[in-house]
């Protein structure tokens, strides 16, 4: 999926919206509110000029903590692995998830292409979230449907998921994690291993 | 959209698909063990050794012929014009497209689907214009595949086929019957110019290949492993196509999901009763 493009294309579009809300109040006006708001957030951060590769990354995990329910997203992506891992291995999985997602999505700021972005409304989720939903408009592409499902996460507004065209970043993770899990027979290590290479190589990729 | 979905296979396909599956090595071994057990049946790819082989294959086959092609499309051809090819493409694809909306019930996209063909082929000068989509009447896609689909029919093991990429027996019968249902291709047939059938094809394959160069790149650049996550994505996909776009519920989650790894309908759960995408799957195909 061009999750990287559609994502950086959003948060820009985002920025650019600051739309006026109606003057009486929906539920998910609060979650559609939450999400402009970050977009506009992240793409002035992001796309300052003159950033370094290292001030990009940090800046883009300062705003991935902040605006995205990491825990859940983490323990999510492993799926049913997740209860039977152990505490160290839990300890040891998130930071290692959060800066293999990181180091994928930050450094594509660099890029943007004209995408604009619609937002539209809100959709009430099980357990008190919202989905959000949006256009995603390529100049010579056809339109993406985008979706953010927001849920407040001790008082505050948390991004649990994107779906692009209906595909999850969640599943997506789970299934790939669950895929390297299985080639080592079960075992977390491997996941373990895999995800520190990848970002170590994706790291040296972005400063070379 | 990810996908190279051709619009114009044939027995030739098939029989080359069977050569290969032949030729390859069979079956994985499934685990012993509950929970890896469950994720080997949940990716649903028991033909999996197989399946890399031809994946191999397909992106030896996209590295030196498929995405060079491609690249040339997008150096050569200016993005209106591409856009005018795809329309075209879409506005050919329409007899198949209205017939599956009929197939599946689905009357009023059935309609859009009639009206466009009939607005596009006119005043979109036979296609190459979506005036369509501009009064409100947006191009959508459906093939036989998604028709078995909502007929009740499982989709079967994931399968790769040669140069044709993911699929699984359930898209590829479908996608056989969209070749013979298609009027265009019974005609061209029926009139000596068979070989027109292949050019379309060849033309529909490098254009959507032409769509996805970045993405596809990126996407291998960052995988773990891009197999896994190509098989992921194209199931994720023919759901969303199956569901034409509806919205499932929540956040993958749910089950086996809880912090402290309670079982599912422990507080964890409430939190966010998710409908996975693997139990949508199920219930829409078996």
């Amino acid at each position: 999926m061009a999750m990287r493009r559609l994502i950086i294309a959003v948060i820009f579009l985002l920025g650019g919206l600051a739309a006026p809300f109606p003057a009486h109040a929906e539920p998910g006006d609060e979650a559609v509110d939450f999400v402009n708001k970050f977009g506009a957030r992240a793409i002035e951060a992001l796309t300052a000029p003159n950033l370094t590769d290292q001030e990009l990354v940090s800046r883009f995990r300062t705003l991935f903590e902040d605006g995205f329910d990491v825990a859940y997203i983490a323990r999510s992506s492993l799926g049913r692995f997740w209860p039977r891992a152990s505490e160290q291995e839990r300890s040891e999985f998130v930071p290692l998830f959060e800066d293999y997602v990181v180091q994928i999505y930050a450094i594509q700021f660099r890029e943007y292409s004209g995408e604009k972005f619609d937002a539209r409304s809100a959709r009430a989720l099980p357990g008190g979230g919202f989905a959000v939903l949006s256009d995603v408009v390529r100049p010579d592409g056809p339109t993406t449907k985008m979706e953010w499902s927001v849920y407040p996460v001790d008082g505050k507004q948390k991004i649990r998921d994107i779906k692009i065209e209906g595909v999850s970043m969640i599943t997506t993770y789970r299934d790939q994690f669950a895929n390297t899990i299985l080639q080592s027979n079960g075992a977390l290590t491997g996941l373990m291993d895999a995800l520190k290479q990848k970002t170590a190589q994706l790291a040296a990729e972005a400063s070379g | 959209m990810i996908f190279p979905r051709p619009s114009s296979p044939n027995l030739l396909h098939l029989a080359v698909v069977l050569g290969f599956a032949l030729a390859l090595p069979g079956c994985a071994t499934p685990p012993t063990d509950p929970d890896a057990l469950a994720a080997y049946e949940e990716a649903n790819d028991p033909l999996e050794p197989m399946n890399r082989e031809i994946f191999k294959f397909n992106q030896f086959a996209d590295k030196y012929l498929i995405k060079p092609v491609a690249q040339g499309y997008v150096a050569v051809v200016p993005a209106d014009g591409r856009k005018s090819v795809r329309n075209f493409l879409n506005n050919l694809r329409s007899p198949v497209i209205l017939a599956n909306d009929i197939l599946q019930g689905e009357v009023q996209r059935a309609g859009t689907t009639l009206a466009r063909a009939v607005f596009n082929s006119t005043v979109g000068i036979g296609g190459l214009f979506d005036v369509g989509s501009g009064i409100g009447l947006p191009f959508h896609d459906e093939d036989f595949g998604q028709t078995l689909a909502v007929w009740g029919l499982g989709e079967g093991p994931y399968l790769v086929l040669p140069v044709l990429g993911p699929s699984n027996p359930r898209d590829t019968v479908g996608m056989v019957v969209d070749g013979f249902m298609d009027p265009l291709n019974l005609w061209l047939d029926h009139t000596g110019r068979s070989y027109l059938i292949y050019v379309r094809a060849v033309i529909d394959g490098i254009d959507r290949r032409a769509q996805v160069l970045d993405v596809l790149d990126e996407l291998e650049r960052t995988s773990l492993d891009f197999y896994a996550t190509i098989r992921s994505l194209y199931r994720q996909r023919r759901i969303e196509d199956i569901r034409n776009g509806e919205p499932t519920e929540g956040v993958p989650g749910g089950s086996n999901m809880s912090e402290d790894g309670s079982p599912a309908g422990k507080p964890a759960q409430a939190e966010s009763p998710a409908l996975e995408s693997d139990s949508v799957s199920e219930n829409l195909t078996n």
